[in-house]
């Protein structure tokens, strides 16, 4: 028997504590997202969070857990037994279910029930994780790893307060509302922004700096540890005092009015923080009536409204690039104080004109449906069989390759790329129908001929399956881009040109473990290219690696640039990585060739350089940039340029350009 | 077959704080692992072996894919075998043997249904009933799991094993299978910092951490040589050279777990760690959490009822080298005594 920590037990992170209260007093808020440091009790105030929620009726041994009062809110089971009189009432703890990392789409929707199908040939739904969750706390740990297609699914449901499963020849709807909880480290990439939008609430939790309150923390803590049962003991009469609150403000909750002011003030807010779109104003709107109940009061006012907007727009408000965390707090107290001011202004004014305060009724009384428009196309499963129809074993790669993404679109922020993995690696996330190709998914196998077991010969077998019911996995799994650094280190620029490609390098490495992007660097000088550093992800061999950098001579720009594509095309064979892209730093002035001839004449030195640049160009899984050196010149020859374009390359000025700027280059 | 003989712990030369760092999580798993930088052939795997080999053996239920203690996880046993077989196994006493802790090496190509478990194939196919076909997670229950080269292993399988070393369970939700059972283990990842860093939220989720190098002394590797040699040629009589040694170790470890408990924490204690890491400077709390437990299981070691300010002081270096919040550039910090006075 394990012990979890009482939630009331917990020192700090107020803000996260009261957000996750006011979501289970009213779970229309939407969730809440928390987002911060590692270690700082993200996971164990959720995991609290089961012990304080209020117990509810649900039907008895129904899957779904469906509430026996509401017949629009039922699975069909319920809703037909329904119509036969009452149905059996339990009383149930609401549960607080936990997605783990590595579940797979037909657990989390449900899929069909092969059991059942091979006893009776009948397909019936098997239900999954979306399922138990209906009316209680969906966790999911490190929602920004978790992979984009499980998301789409958790997001139409959330928003829908519905799972419907189109698979594998079963068609079932049934409830699922919940409340989804996500936490997240942000140094391990961001959450794409419809996803941010679509969570209520967010807070940002720091560690405590405090040191008296570390030192109380870690007391504490330690009691816990030594004597669990007696330390949940000592805590039990808050945590159930906590309980009582939480049901009473339900009850209060639909009685909860916001006048004119409140809403006034709350658009005002809005507008003044700069917030996208109007989901915000109805979260806090619903936030601020929740605090109120919770607070036992029936008014809202415009202390809720500040408690409310600090838990509704820290991830709503546009941000400056870079700036992590805009201190919203403050922000949105300082729109708080000129409102009151202004209130109180108001209401000596009022006092002296007329004394029959009017009363409104908040327009908006029950928080209105979300928009429908924003759903991301439902079942995503059955669309991976409309893409990649059975064909060539080439085929589902060569889409990857061509587009990593769209030209000209920037990467989402995190970068690192979810490519549909190459090899037998990476996360089995979904089912394809693909007859070649991935590995067989077992599961998704047996249920596609489950139903005909019955039908078919057998052949000793429980389950005779047939090439027609293969279903193959499709997997995902992260990669980065490989870049390949072709430097000029001839003596005319070499060393300007190699510090700032090094420090570039470095720039990129120091994030590679958030984008696991890998680099790898060549000079060319005297009469050849040589590999300073081979791809790697790791900044210390980069560091020793480009400690001295020979710099001097002649510049041999064709044999760096084939070296370049070399070492692109090695990586690409070995699928180490999928993207590898060349990186050409050079002002195009090569003085030293590498003697081709055609027609038993050599070569000009120029034509070499550009036949070598048109086979880059013509790699159609390599993408490349040339970084020009070329000072501006009136006599400037724009070599680099023209090799830029028979690479197809895009070409950017280097001159004056930051590491940072390189990096940004980089991912354009 | 004969059971090979493993190089004996205490024969191993040097590397005091790599093996301190394995024995308190012997004594203690809830530290959460414990991971090992540094250079190849330093004797990490070696280290590893000859602990478990030392241990005391443990009681685990007969016919159990699960490892199961038969006196703790009685309860356990039911539902795990419940769910396995369909039917609930038979009460009354539960046949055991004793066996040796065991080391569980992930490889590096594992996938993920080979770690956490999976649908058994045969099963389903003859008999056309799901079953579940545990996998290492199961097979490391009770003992250690080692990882080598964990910086290199595919990060969703490091989040697995990460998010199953913390909570003690391992949940499995995949291909049509739903499943928990317990998975307590040691965890030990080695990693060279040459082929890639880990990521901060994996290298936080450690408890411990250990940098090891070659050891530059000469005679030390000398000896080391020597003891190599004289291993190879003869393992029963180098082993029992070293039999009384490794008894002690295992013995002050058995002592150690049963002093746990009763370890107490001096009031002014707590103060000096939340000082310790904020000075440093790390991110949340974790860090205050496992330095004091590290103390309590070094107190526990040393055979005391009581933290000193020395278990503090070494539960240091273990604790925070990893966690220190770093600019980017920065190497792993390796010496803490150093950052603190930075700082």
């Amino acid at each position: 028997m394990t012990y979890t920590y009482p939630f009331t037990a917990f020192i700090g992170q107020d803000l996260m504590r009261l957000g996750l209260l006011l979501n289970a007093v009213n779970p229309k808020i939407g969730g809440m997202l928390i987002r911060g440091e590692k270690g700082t009790g993200k996971s164990t105030v959720v995991r609290a969070l089961a012990a304080i929620l209020p117990e509810i009726d649900v039907v008895e041994a129904c899957p779904f857990q469906c509430n026996p009062h509401s017949t629009d809110l039922m699975c069909p089971h319920c809703r037909k037994a329904a119509e036969n009189g009452p149905l059996p009432v339990q009383k149930r703890q609401r549960k607080v279910l936990e997605l783990p990392i590595n579940a797979t789409e037909d657990r989390v929707a449900g899929a069909m029930d092969l059991e059942h199908a091979l006893s009776t040939g009948e397909k019936r739904f098997e239900p999954g994780i979306l399922a138990s969750a209906n009316r209680g706390v969906l966790y999911v740990d490190e929602v920004n790893l978790l992979d984009d297609h499980i998301v789409d699914i958790l997001l139409d449901s959330a928003a829908m307060g519905v799972n419907t499963v189109e698979r594998e020849g079963v068609s079932f709807t049934h409830p699922a509302r919940f409340i989804l909880v996500g936490t997240m480290n942000p140094e391990e990439g961001d959450l794409r922004p419809q996803l941010l939008d679509r969570f209520g609430l967010s807070v940002y939790v720091e560690g405590i700096l405090d040191l008296d309150q570390r030192d109380a923390l870690l007391r504490r803590w330690e009691e816990h540890e030594s004597n669990p049962k007696a330390f949940l003991n000592k805590w039990r009469k808050r945590e159930n005092a906590l309980k009582t609150r939480i049901a009473k403000a339900r009850r209060i909750l639909p009685k909860v009015k916001a006048d004119d002011s409140v809403i006034r003030a709350i658009t005002e807010m809005a507008v003044q923080l700069g917030v996208d779109g109007h989901r915000a104003d109805l979260v806090i709107l619903k936030t601020a009536k929740t605090h109120a109940a919770f607070e036992g009061r029936r008014d809202a006012t415009l202390d809720d409204v500040e408690a409310a907007a600090k838990l509704a727009v820290s991830h709503r408000m546009r941000r400056q690039p870079f700036d992590d965390v805009p201190d919203h707090s403050r922000a949105v107290e300082k729109v708080m104080d000129g409102l009151r001011t202004r209130e109180q202004r108001k209401k000596k004014l009022l006092k002296k004109e007329s004394p029959t305060e009017s009363k409104q009724d908040a327009p908006l009384e029950n928080g209105c449906p979300r928009e429908r428009g924003l759903r991301p196309s439902p079942s995503g499963s059955e669309a991976a069989g409309e893409v990649f129809k059975p064909g060539k074993a080439g085929d589902l790669s060569a889409r990857t390759f061509r587009m990593p993404f769209p030209r000209g679109k920037e990467p989402e922020k995190g970068r690192f790329q979810k490519a549909p993995a190459l090899e037998k690696r990476g996360r089995y996330t979904r089912i394809s129908r693909n007859q070649e190709g991935g590995d067989l998914a077992l599961d998704a196998t047996l249920r596609a001929a489950a139903p005909y077991a019955l039908s078919r010969p057998a052949g000793g077998l429980a389950i005779p399956i047939q090439p027609d019911d293969w279903r193959r996995k499709s997997r995902t799994h992260k990669t980065g881009a490989l870049f390949v650094f072709v430097v000029d280190a001839s003596g005319s620029m070499g060393s300007t040109l190699m510090t700032q490609t090094k420090a570039a390098i470095m720039h990129l490495l120091a994030q590679a473990y958030k984008d696991r992007s890998e680099a790898a660097m060549i000079a060319f000088k005297g009469r050849k290219a040589e590999v300073l550093l081979p791809p790697t992800k790791s900044i210390n061999l980069a560091e020793r690696k480009l400690r001295t950098l020979p710099t001097g001579g002649t510049t041999p720009l064709c044999a760096g640039m084939a070296l370049g594509l070399k070492i692109a095309k090695k990586a690409l064979q070995r699928k180490r990585a999928p993207w590898p892209r060349i990186v050409l730093v050079t002002d195009g002035r090569a003085n030293i060739g590498l003697d081709k001839t055609r027609d038993g004449a050599l070569l000009p030195l120029h034509e070499e350089v550009l036949a070598m640049a048109g086979s880059i160009g013509r790699e159609n899984h390599i993408r490349s940039l040339v970084l020009d050196a070329e000072e501006k010149h009136p006599a400037a020859l724009g070599m680099a340029r023209e090799i830029a374009r028979h690479m197809n390359a895009r070409r950017v000025p280097i001159y004056g350009l930051q590491p940072e700027s390189i990096v940004e280059a980089l991912w354009e | 077959m004969k059971r090979k003989t493993v190089f004996p712990f205490a024969a191993i030369v040097g590397q005091d704080m790599m093996k301190l760092a394995l024995i308190l999580n012997v004594i203690n798993p809830t530290l959460s692992g414990v991971l090992i930088r540094g250079e190849k052939g330093t004797g990490k795997s070696t280290a590893v072996r000859a602990l478990a080999d030392i241990l005391p053996e443990i009681d685990v239920i007969s016919d159990c894919p699960f490892e199961l203690s038969p006196e703790d996880e009685q309860e356990a046993y039911e539902e795990c075998m419940t769910a396995l077989t369909g039917e609930a196994p038979k009460s009354g006493d539960l046949d055991s043997y004793k066996r040796k802790v065991r080391v569980v090496e992930l490889p590096v190509g594992a996938t993920e249904d080979r770690v956490v478990g999976t649908l058994d194939l045969e099963h389903a196919l003859r008999k056309g009933t799901k079953r579940v076909e545990p996998g290492l997670l199961a097979a490391a229950h009770r003992g250690i799991l080692y990882v080598d080269e964990v910086n290199l292993l595919d990060d969703h399988i490091v989040d697995v094993l990460l998010d199953s070393a913390a909570m003690g369970v391992n949940t499995i939700e995949r291909e049509g299978v739903s499943f928990s059972h317990p998975a307590k283990f040691t965890l030990v990842g080695t990693m060279n910092p040459e082929e890639g860093e880990l990521r901060p939220q994996l290298l936080d989720r450690f408890g411990l951490c250990v940098h090891v190098t070659g050891v530059e002394d000469m005679e030390s590797r000398v000896l080391i040589m020597k003891r190599r040699v004289a291993f190879d040629e003869n393992p029963a009589d180098f082993t029992a050279q070293f039999d009384r040694e490794s008894a002690n170790i295992a013995q002050s470890i058995t002592k150690a777990r049963e002093v746990y408990p009763k370890v107490k924490v001096p009031e002014s204690m707590y103060a000096e760690i939340a000082k310790y890491c904020l000075e440093v400077g790390v991110d949340g709390h974790r860090a205050d959490i496992i330095m004091l437990k590290t103390a309590k299981t070094l107190a526990a070691y040393d055979a005391r009822e009581e933290v000193a300010s020395k278990d503090i002081e070494t539960a240091s270096q273990l604790v925070l080298p990893h966690r220190v919040r770093r600019v980017p550039l920065q190497d792993v910090v390796t010496d803490i005594s150093a950052a603190r006075g930075r700082k």
